[in-house]
C-alpha cells in the first residue's frame, strides 16, 4: 500500500508542528509570567520566575458573588454539548439529503446555504437581536445552542462524505420496505461515523469560543460564557491583559481535551471506510 | 387497483417530500435566525436608522450612492479583494500538504494531527493577542529575540572571525508599525490558525481514495509525484470546491483576528469590509449605510461565489 | 456507537434538565464596565443595598469594545438596563433614552454633569478622570532631563515659580531621542480627546460659541495640532499605539521603562504602583501664554427609560448621599466626582495630588467649554479621526484635519 514515510517528510512535519505550537505555549508560559516579566521590553520564552498568581486572581475575581469561573466553563461547556448533538443531527439530516436525494429547489437550497456563510453576523447584530426577542429566546441559552447549530459547512462537509456511500445500500433498504427514518438511522448513520466524529468536533470548538451569539442574546452574568467573560477584562483605558492571559489559557485545555477524546474515533472511523474503499 | 394506484401515488409524493423533512430543521434555523434579519438588513440598508432607538426613515438609495462615493470604504474593498486573491491560494496549498503529510503513516499521527489542529481551537480573539505579543514593535517577542542576537555579537569575537557576518547589523525590525509587514502579517496569521481546519477537510478526503487506485498507478509504474498528479489531486475534486469556496468566503469576511492583532492599522493598512462596516455600524453610528455597505459585500461575494462554481462544473480548475 | 449514543441522550437529558431550574430574578439591572476592580466595590455597595432595602440591583459587566454596541441592540429592543455605568460618548449617544435626573440630587454638590438637550442632568457623577502626564523618573535623571517639581507650594521650572512651556518640554525630551535605554522619549494614549488640552493650553476655548461656531481653524488650534504632529513625525512620541488603534500600547509601552513619558491619565495611577522603576505626575506643559488646562471626564450613575424608573431613582438618590459615593471612590481610590469628597489615595497621594492640582488650575470656563464639546453627538470618533489624520505620515495637514472635524461638527450640529 502506502510506503513508509522517509526521514525527511518527519523533518518537515516536526519543523511545522514547531511553528504551530510554539505561539501557543509561548501564550501558555506568558500566563505564568509575573506582572514585572509580562512588562519586559524584552520578553523570554519561558518564565523567569513561575507564579500561578494570574489564576488565582481570575479565580477570586470570578468567585465574586456573580458566579464564579467555574460556572462560565460549565456554561460554556453545556451550550457548546448541546449545540453540537443538534449540530449533528440536523447536519447529517441535511446532508443526507442534499447527497441522496433529487428534488426541485436543491440548487437553491445549496445557494440560501452558502449565502448564510457570506454574511457577517457583526453586520447583522441589530436585527438578529430582534428575531431573538420575538422568539422569547433573548437571555436564555436557546439563544446560544438553537440558532448556531446549522452550520453551512458541517452540512457541505456531510453532503460530500455521504455522497460516497453506495447507492445500493439504500435502494437494498427501500426494497427491503425500510421506512426513511429507518434508512437515515440504520445505514446512514453508521456509515457516517467519520463525518460525524469532524462535524462534532467543529460545532464543539465553534460554540466553545462563540462570541457573537452571546454577545447578542445574554446579559445575566449567570449565564455568561467564558469568551463573553474574557471580552470583560476589557475597559475603557485599560486592558486586563495578566487576567485575560490566564482566562484564555483556561479556555484552550478543555479544548484539547475534547479533541484529544474524538480524535480517535475519527481516525478509527476514516480508517474503516478506507478499507471499505 | 386503483388502492394500488394510490398507494403508489402516495409513495412518490412521500418519496417528494422526504428530502424536504430532512432539510427542514436546517431551512427553519436559517430562515428564522439568518435569513429574517439579513432581510431586515436590506429594509435598513433603505433608511438612515442609526441603530439608537430611533425609527428608520426612508431614504431609498441614497446610502448605495453614498457608498461609491467613499474613497475609504472603496479602499477597504480593494483591500479585501487583494488579501483574498494572496491569502486564498496560501491557506489552500498549506492546508493540503500539511492533509498530505498527515495521511502518511507517520508515527505518532495523531500528535502532528492535534498539533497542526491547535491554532484551529483557539478563539479568533486570543490568536489576534498572541500574535500581537509575538510581533509587537517594543516588545514582542521577536523583537526581543533580534535584539538579544543582536547583542551577543559572538562574530565580533576572535572565536568567530567572519568578514561577512560582522558587516550584519542584527536588531529589531520595523512589525506592526510598518503597513507591509502588518498586511503580510494578516496573511501569515489568518493561514497560521485556519490551515487545521481546512486540512481536516482534505484529510477526510483523501483517506477516502480507494487504495486500489493507487495499487493500480504503481503497476503503471508511477512515482510518488506522479501518483498525487494522476490520482490523489483529482480524486480531491468536490473537497478541493468546498475548501476554496469556504476559504475564500472567511477571508472576505475577516475581522475579529484583526481588532486584536493590528486594529486595522498602521494607518488603514489592514483595514478590510468588515471591520468598516462594523464601525460605521457601531462607531459611527450610521446602520443605514452599514447595511448597505453590507449587501453590496454579499453581492461582491455571491459573484465570486457563483464564478468559482460555474467554472468548477464546466470542469475547469479552480 | 450505541454507548456513545445513551450517553449523550443521558448528558442531554440531564443538561436540560439543569438548563430549565428556575433562577429567582432580581429586581433591576445594572449594566457595567471595568477598568479595574471597581466592578467588584459596586457590588459590594450593591450587596448593602439590598440587605437596607430589600431591593437587588444584579450587576452585568460588557467589555469596553462592545459596549455602546451592546447597549445599541439592547435598546432596540426596548429592553434597556435599568441602571448603567455611563461615559459623556455613551450619554450622549443614547441622550433621550435617560431618564432625567433633575431634581433627584443635588447638582451643586458635584462637578462634570452631563446635561441632556432640555437641561436636564442625566447621570450622577461617579469619579472624575483627569488628563495628565506620567513620567520616568529614572529615565529623566539619567538623560539630565529636566522637568518641574513642586516644593510644596509652587511648581518650579528653571529657578522660577511655574510650570513648563511646550517648547521648553520638546527641548528637554529631546534630549532622549536616541538615548541610551531609551526606545522613544514619549507615548501617547491614541484617543483624540487626549490631544485636545493641548488646544486649551495655547488658551482658547474650542467653542467661539456654543453649538454654533468654532475656533478650530484658529492659529492656536492649528499651533497645537502641529505641535503634535511634529512629535509623531519627530520621533518624540511612538506612532504605534495610534497606528495600529490600540489604547493599550501606550501603557505597555510605558511599563517597559524605556520611554520618558506617557500622555495619559489617572487611571493608570494604580497599575503603576507596582512598576520596577520610579515614577511620578508631572504638571502638563503650558502654551506660550502660560494657561494651565486639563481634560475633565468621568463615568456617571445614570437610568434608563423603562418600567423601574422609580426604583432606579430611588438607588441613584441613595448613591448620592455623601458616604455612600464616597465609599465607592474611596473603595477604588479615584477622583471623586462630590465636591468636598475625601477620598484616602494611601500610597498614590503624590501623583493624584498633582491631577487634583491639574484639575485645580483648569480655568472653570475652559471645563465647561468641553463638557459642551462631549454634547455633539459623534464627536470622539470625529476628533480620533482628526489626530489619526495627522500622525499619519500620509495623512492631513493639521489645518486640513481641523478644517475636516469643523465640518464634521457642524453636519452632526445639523443633523442632529
Amino acid at each position: 500500500m502506502i510506503r513508509k514515510p522517509g526521514i525527511i517528510v518527519y523533518i518537515i512535519a516536526t519543523v511545522i508542528a514547531f511553528v504551530f505550537l510554539w505561539p501557543v505555549l509561548y501564550t501558555i508560559f506568558s500566563s505564568l509570567k509575573t506582572m514585572s516579566e509580562l512588562r519586559a521590553a524584552v520578553p523570554t520564552f519561558l518564565p523567569q520566575e513561575w507564579t500561578f498568581e494570574h489564576f488565582f486572581d481570575i479565580w477570586d475575581r470570578g468567585s465574586w458573588r456573580r458566579g464564579n469561573l467555574a460556572r462560565y466553563i460549565y456554561n460554556t461547556f453545556y451550550v457548546a454539548v448541546l449545540s453540537t448533538l443538534l449540530a449533528v443531527l440536523i447536519n447529517t439530516m441535511s446532508g443526507y439529503a442534499l447527497a441522496k436525494f433529487r428534488f426541485k429547489g436543491d440548487t437553491v437550497i445549496l445557494l440560501i446555504i452558502l449565502a448564510t456563510i457570506m454574511l457577517p453576523l457583526e453586520v447583522i447584530m441589530v436585527p438578529i437581536s430582534r428575531v431573538i426577542r420575538f422568539f422569547r429566546i433573548y437571555n436564555t441559552h436557546w439563544a446560544l445552542i438553537i440558532p448556531p447549530a446549522a452550520t453551512p459547512a458541517g452540512i457541505f462537509l456531510m453532503r460530500q462524505f455521504l455522497l460516497k456511500i453506495p447507492d445500493d445500500l439504500i435502494e437494498c433498504a427501500r426494497i427491503d420496505g425500510a421506512s426513511e427514518w429507518r434508512i437515515f438511522l440504520t445505514i446512514i448513520v453508521p456509515n457516517a461515523k467519520p463525518a460525524i466524529a469532524t462535524i462534532a468536533i467543529f460545532s464543539f470548538m465553534w460554540r466553545w469560543n462563540d462570541y457573537i451569539w452571546p454577545l447578542i442574546a445574554i446579559s445575566d452574568s449567570n449565564l455568561y460564557t467564558l469568551q463573553l467573560h474574557i471580552s470583560t477584562f476589557g475597559g475603557e483605558y485599560r486592558t486586563n491583559w495578566a487576567n485575560m492571559l490566564a482566562t484564555s489559557t483556561i479556555s484552550m485545555i478543555p479544548m484539547l481535551i475534547v479533541f484529544l477524546i474524538f480524535q480517535r474515533q475519527f481516525v478509527q472511523g476514516t480508517v474503516e471506510t478506507g478499507m471499505k474503499g | 387497483m386503483a388502492k394500488k394506484e394510490q398507494t403508489f401515488k402516495w409513495y412518490v409524493l412521500k418519496q417528494k417530500l422526504v428530502p424536504y423533512l430532512f432539510m427542514l430543521p436546517n431551512l427553519i434555523i436559517f430562515g428564522l435566525f439568518i435569513i429574517t434579519p439579513a432581510i431586515m438588513g436590506i429594509y435598513f440598508s433603505l433608511t438612515s436608522f442609526r441603530g439608537l432607538g430611533d425609527t428608520p426613515t426612508f431614504v431609498w438609495f441614497d446610502n448605495y450612492r453614498d457608498i461609491f462615493t467613499d474613497a475609504d470604504f472603496l479602499a477597504a474593498m480593494w483591500n479585501t479583494v487583494r488579501l483574498v486573491a494572496v491569502t486564498l491560494p496560501i491557506v489552500f496549498y498549506v492546508s493540503l500538504g500539511l492533509a498530505v503529510i498527515i495521511s502518511k503513516e507517520l508515527r505518532a499521527r495523531g500528535l502532528y494531527r492535534a498539533i497542526y489542529y491547535w491554532p484551529v481551537m483557539i478563539s479568533f480573539i486570543v490568536v489576534g493577542l498572541i500574535w500581537q505579543w509575538i510581533f509587537h514593535d517594543t516588545r514582542g517577542y521577536l523583537n526581543g529575540l533580534l535584539t538579544t542576537i543582536g547583542n551577543w555579537r559572538i562574530w565580533e569575537t576572535a572565536l568567530f572571525e567572519l568578514p561577512l557576518l560582522n558587516r550584519i547589523d542584527i536588531g529589531p525590525v520595523r512589525t506592526l508599525r510598518s503597513p507591509t509587514f502588518a498586511w503580510w502579517g494578516v496573511v501569515f496569521l489568518f493561514t497560521w490558525s485556519r490551515a487545521g481546519y481546512y486540512m481536516i477537510m482534505f484529510v477526510a478526503a483523501l483517506l477516502s481514495i480507494p487504495p486500489a487506485l493507487y495499487e493500480a498507478g504503481e503497476l503503471d509504474g508511477a512515482n510518488r509525484w506522479q501518483k498525487f498528479i494522476y490520482i490523489t489531486y483529482p480524486s480531491l475534486k468536490p473537497a478541493r470546491l468546498m475548501v476554496f469556496i469556504l476559504a475564500a468566503m472567511e477571508i472576505f469576511k475577516i475581522f475579529p483576528h484583526i481588532v486584536q492583532f493590528t486594529g486595522g492599522g498602521p494607518f488603514d493598512a489592514t483595514m478590510f469590509q468588515v471591520q468598516y462596516i462594523y464601525e460605521e455600524a457601531f462607531t459611527y453610528r450610521n446602520l443605514g449605510s452599514a447595511s448597505a455597505m453590507s449587501v453590496v459585500m454579499i453581492f461582491m461575494v455571491m459573484i465570486f461565489t457563483g464564478t468559482v462554481l460555474l467554472l468548477s462544473r464546466r470542469g475547469g480548475e479552480e | 456507537m450505541k454507548k456513545f449514543l445513551a450517553l449523550s441522550l443521558i448528558l442531554m437529558l440531564g443538561l436540560v434538565i439543569a438548563a430549565c431550574g428556575e433562577r429567582e430574578q432580581p429586581d433591576m439591572q445594572m449594566m457595567w464596565f471595568s477598568d479595574g476592580i471597581e466592578g467588584e466595590v459596586m457590588e459590594d455597595m450593591l450587596e448593602r443595598y439590598r440587605e437596607e432595602t430589600g431591593v437587588w440591583i444584579e450587576l452585568f459587566e460588557i467589555g469596553w469594545d462592545d459596549y455602546e454596541t451592546r447597549l445599541g441592540t439592547m435598546v432596540d429592543g426596548d429592553d434597556a438596563p435599568d441602571l448603567i455605568r455611563t461615559t459623556e460618548g455613551v450619554m450622549n449617544n443614547f441622550k433621550e433614552h435617560f431618564v432625567s435626573l433633575d431634581g433627584v440630587y443635588d447638582e451643586a454638590g458635584f462637578t462634570n454633569i452631563f446635561y441632556n438637550d432640555d437641561n436636564e442632568p442625566i447621570g450622577l457623577p461617579m469619579d472624575v478622570t483627569a488628563n495628565g502626564l506620567y513620567v520616568n523618573l529614572e529615565l529623566l535623571d539619567a538623560h539630565e532631563v529636566e522637568y518641574p517639581v513642586h516644593d510644596g507650594e509652587n511648581w518650579i521650572f528653571n529657578g522660577e515659580e511655574r510650570v513648563w512651556t511646550w517648547t521648553e518640554f520638546v527641548t528637554e525630551m529631546e534630549k532622549l531621542v536616541g538615548a541610551e535605554g531609551v526606545t522613544y522619549p514619549g507615548t501617547y494614549d491614541p484617543q483624540g480627546h487626549r490631544f485636545m488640552p493641548m488646544i486649551y493650553q495655547q488658551g482658547i476655548k474650542i467653542w467661539d460659541e456654543p453649538f454654533v461656531s468654532t475656533n478650530l481653524t484658529s492659529d492656536e488650534a492649528v499651533a497645537a495640532l502641529t505641535l503634535l504632529q511634529d512629535f509623531y513625525h519627530g520621533d518624540l512620541v511612538d506612532d504605534a499605539p495610534i497606528a495600529n488603534w490600540n489604547p493599550g500600547g501606550a501603557p505597555s509601552n510605558f511599563e517597559t521603562g524605556m520611554y520618558g513619558f506617557h500622555m495619559s491619565g489617572n487611571w493608570f495611577a494604580s497599575d503603576y504602583a507596582t512598576l520596577d522603576f520610579d515614577w511620578t505626575v508631572a504638571p502638563m506643559p503650558t502654551g506660550e501664554t502660560g494657561v494651565r488646562a486639563t481634560l475633565l471626564g468621568g463615568k456617571s450613575m445614570s437610568a434608563m427609560q423603562g418600567e423601574n424608573v422609580d426604583m432606579a431613582l430611588d438607588f441613584i438618590t441613595w448613591l448620592a448621599e455623601p458616604a455612600n459615593h464616597d465609599e465607592f471612590n474611596n473603595g477604588v481610590p479615584f477622583l471623586s466626582g462630590r465636591i468636598g469628597a475625601e477620598i484616602d489615595f494611601g500610597e498614590l497621594e503624590g501623583p493624584y495630588q498633582v491631577f487634583q492640582d491639574e484639575i485645580n488650575a483648569t480655568p472653570a470656563e475652559y471645563a465647561a467649554d468641553w463638557l459642551q464639546m462631549t454634547q455633539v453627538v459623534g464627536i470622539y470618533p470625529i476628533i480620533n479621526d482628526m489626530v489619526q489624520d495627522v500622525a499619519d505620515p500620509d495623512g492631513l495637514t493639521p489645518l486640513e484635519a481641523l478644517e475636516k472635524a469643523e465640518q464634521a461638527i457642524m453636519d452632526s450640529l445639523e443633523d442632529n
